[in-house]
């Protein structure tokens, strides 16, 4: 018991609801020092006891809860009124004031609590706060969708004559968002290598106010480099913003590495079964927006809809992920449903054991491909022949996630046979689902860009792209084998 | 707002409406902290038409200047800023090494704080060396102690009352954002001030301390202590609450801050 509780205690701290056992409270609970307290409160072990000390001995100094405690407890206590250990479904509209003070107080950012589920709602808060601890931000705000995030999190900045700078290499939805739609509202983008950060650099203009990238680019699977793009986006005085839907922060935390903002779709990986549609924005709160206030007004300057409010100078590093959460969501109303979070949650519980096993299969199954004498090419940055293997070892040690591409020899005619003859891999468009998909982006998901824009992304007009599931994997390279032969005839 | 005091900018949050007359509540923050850990009081108390300044103590958050190196120079400063702005009746609400600047205050200009809230407090505020000597070399461990012992066992796995917020990294950026030193030369203030308990008892103002159950920083005990060396003292115990009172518990820590300063 002894061992357990001091194993216990290593990853954690000491906890009476946790652990529950004198020894996991006692060894730095100051009351029971006393006087030694009075020489240092702030675990002094010198103060303690000697069979405190030996038994406080096995921590080799303060950590965090581990992701996978984080994945499964975050953001929730154990519901005090019924003990529930699941998140409640919390599936009620509004939220009931005690008195006239509460409510004015709590629609003035004055008090915390609830008051209308557009704009927070507890059982989505509790997604919120997972995700947030997961990625190491300050706060997030949870949405509709994916796309529902993108939005939030590009016009929480952005307004009429702003200025984005992003991968040319996107995803379809974004690169529709970004090129089509923004500059309606009169935000343009510029579109940059992605492998070049002294082209993300050099398209900056004064009115820019975000870089933008994808961790692993969906379909050509860029590796996006971190630390690089941050550092050229702070050089310029400009937070990094980074769709990190693919790589999931089990494999890649972009605000480890510099990124300022990061975006998930959760219908994919993180919610993991192709049942919920759902997207959060994650505040790292590093960005000084204070250092070039004329640049983020959004954040700087007085905001008359909440009373000249002043984001940046009262809130400091939660202030992007309030005004997203206080402006956007009242506003724009992409909100996430109680029903939809609570589905989330469940993904996100399993999410490193899903993600170990979806990289390992793609893995596999990128390995076979390669070697297939009916396929061109893989672009799988798991494989020693992608221009980024080295890069993606070095950012994403665990793997590089389970969506990637490939060209069949014989072209697009080709690769239509090939996913009209696969028969356990679905053909649909989504990516991040428990089970093994497949879609042709030159005629789906990026079929708005023309020839040009689509050589550009790195999108052949044959290529297949596969999202890997979690199946037992010689089933799925048993329906590639098939399909390939299919596609050859 | 932006004021100067010494020949520095020193920036508060919250306003003193023209024509105010009565007490101006005065916040003040703990170690390497600014005034956004006062933001939801400060809101509170501006839009309930009161006179209230969160102030950033010097090179603190928005305010220049250069670290205060006592508890006792730190006190000083707030009278003087008090001075600067004709204040002549406060009511003061101090976190931590804010706390004893608070105190000290009070102590040492009588009726001129008429109300005073201490909060996670405890006089002496001993530090340990190994606190102190992670911070004099400005380490990542330094910070990760603050934050792991500063806050209560129910903070490290969040479920916290305002919306998709992560109190713990939202503290630690703050002292990340601190200038090297500082937080060291805050930890060395806490840990050098001697007159706590002499000054503890020459405060008239009606004080109230509140303080977390989970406090390993300034624990409930020492907190018990210096209440009952404080004249006209009356202690608020705050449930599953570490040293973070105001973002770990916020709600609760509003109800005990209005009954103080109100």
């Amino acid at each position: 018991m002894l061992r357990a509780a001091a194993q216990g205690c290593r990853g954690h701290l000491p906890s009476r609801r946790l652990f529950g056992s004198a020894i996991g409270v006692n060894f730095v609970d100051p009351a029971i020092l006393s006087p030694a307290y009075r020489r240092g409160f702030f675990f002094n072990r010198a103060a303690l006891p000697c069979r405190l000390q030996r038994r406080e001995s096995t921590l080799s100094g303060p950590k965090y809860p581990g992701f996978d405690t984080l994945s499964l407890h975050a953001g929730h206590q154990p519901d005090s009124a019924t003990g529930s250990r699941t998140v409640p479904i919390y599936q009620s509209v509004a939220f009931v004031f005690n008195d006239h003070d509460e409510a004015a107080s709590r629609f003035n950012i004055a008090r915390s609590g609830y008051v209308y589920s557009r704009i927070a709602n507890p059982t989505v808060a509790a997604l919120e706060e997972r995700l947030a601890m997961l990625e190491d931000g300050v706060g997030a705000v949870a949405t509709a969708s994916g796309m529902a995030a993108i939005h939030l999190a590009l016009v929480t900045l952005a307004s009429s004559g702003s200025h984005i700078v992003a991968s040319r290499a996107l995803y379809g939805g974004t690169h529709n968002l970004l090129t089509y739609t923004l500059p309606r509202f009169g935000i343009s983008t510029t579109f940059v290598d992605p492998r070049d950060p002294e082209a993300f650099a050099a398209a900056v203009r004064p009115e820019t106010v975000l870089m933008f990238t994808e961790t692993v680019a969906n379909p050509g699977g860029e590796v996006a480099d971190i630390p690089a793009l941050a550092d050229a986006a702070h050089a310029a005085g400009v937070p990094l913003m980074v769709d990190a839907t693919l790589s999931t922060p089990y494999l890649l935390q972009p605000l480890r590495m510099g990124a300022d903002i990061v975006i998930h779709s959760l219908t994919k990986f993180i919610g993991g079964h192709g049942a919920t549609l759902g997207g959060v924005v994650i505040d790292g709160g590093r960005f000084d927006w204070m250092q070039a206030p004329s640049r983020f007004p959004t954040l700087c300057a007085p905001y008359a809809g909440f009373h000249d409010l002043n984001f940046a100078e009262e809130f400091g590093p939660t202030a992007y992920i309030i005004r997203a959460r206080r402006e956007g969501l009242r506003d724009f109303g992409a909100a996430l449903s109680a029903m939809s979070a609570s589905q989330l949650l469940q993904g996100v519980e399993t999410l490193s054991l899903r993600m170990d096993k979806h990289v390992s299969n793609a893995q596999t199954v990128a390995e076979y491909l390669e070697a297939h004498a009916a396929v061109e090419r893989v672009a799988y940055p798991g494989l020693v022949s992608h221009p980024d293997h080295e890069l993606a070892a070095r950012l994403l040690p665990r793997g590089s996630g389970a969506v990637f591409s490939f060209e069949v020899c014989g072209g697009r005619e080709a690769g239509r046979k090939l996913i009209e003859s696969l028969e356990l891999i679905s053909h649909l468009a989504n990516v991040g689902d428990a089970k093994s998909l497949v879609i042709h982006p030159a005629s789906t998901t990026h079929s708005r860009m023309d020839d040009e824009a689509l050589a550009e992304a790195g999108i052949a007009p044959g290529m297949v792209r596969l999202s890997i599931g979690l199946e037992n994997v010689d089933d799925l390279i048993a329906d590639l084998a098939r399909a390939l032969h299919r596609s050859q005839k | 707002m932006y004021f100067e005091v010494d020949g520095e900018r020193v920036f508060a949050a919250g306003n003193i409406p023209a024509g105010h007359s009565g007490p101006v509540l005065l916040l003040v923050h703990g170690a390497a902290m600014d005034h956004s850990v006062w933001v939801y009081h400060t809101r509170y108390f501006t839009h309930t038409g009161h006179a209230v300044l969160a102030v950033d103590l010097p090179a603190h958050g928005r305010s220049e200047g250069a670290p205060l190196d006592s508890i006792e120079a730190q006190a000083a400063w707030l009278e003087r800023c008090l001075d600067v702005l004709s204040i002549s009746l406060a009511a003061v609400a101090g976190h931590s090494m804010g706390a004893l600047a608070a105190l000290e205050l009070a102590a040492c200009t009588g009726a001129r704080v008429q109300r005073l809230a201490l909060l996670g407090a405890a006089v002496p505020m001993a530090v340990s060396p190994q606190l102190l000597e992670e911070a004099a070399a400005d380490s990542e461990l330094a910070r990760d102690m603050m934050m792991l012992w500063g806050h209560g066992s129910r903070a490290h796995l969040g479920g916290n009352s305002v919306a998709g917020i992560n109190i713990i990294k939202s503290a630690m950026r703050l002292l990340e954002a601190a200038p090297a030193g500082l937080l060291f030369a805050d930890l060395n203030a806490c840990n050098s001030y001697q007159h706590g308990p002499e000054s503890a008892t020459r405060i008239t103002a009606a004080t109230r301390l509140i303080c977390g159950t989970q406090d390993k920083m300034t624990p409930l005990r020492a907190a018990r202590d210096l209440a009952a060396s404080i004249p006209t003292c009356a202690i608020d115990v705050i449930a599953d609450c570490g040293h973070i009172l105001m973002s770990e518990q916020p709600e609760q820590t509003h109800r005990h801050l209005v009954a103080a300063l109100l």
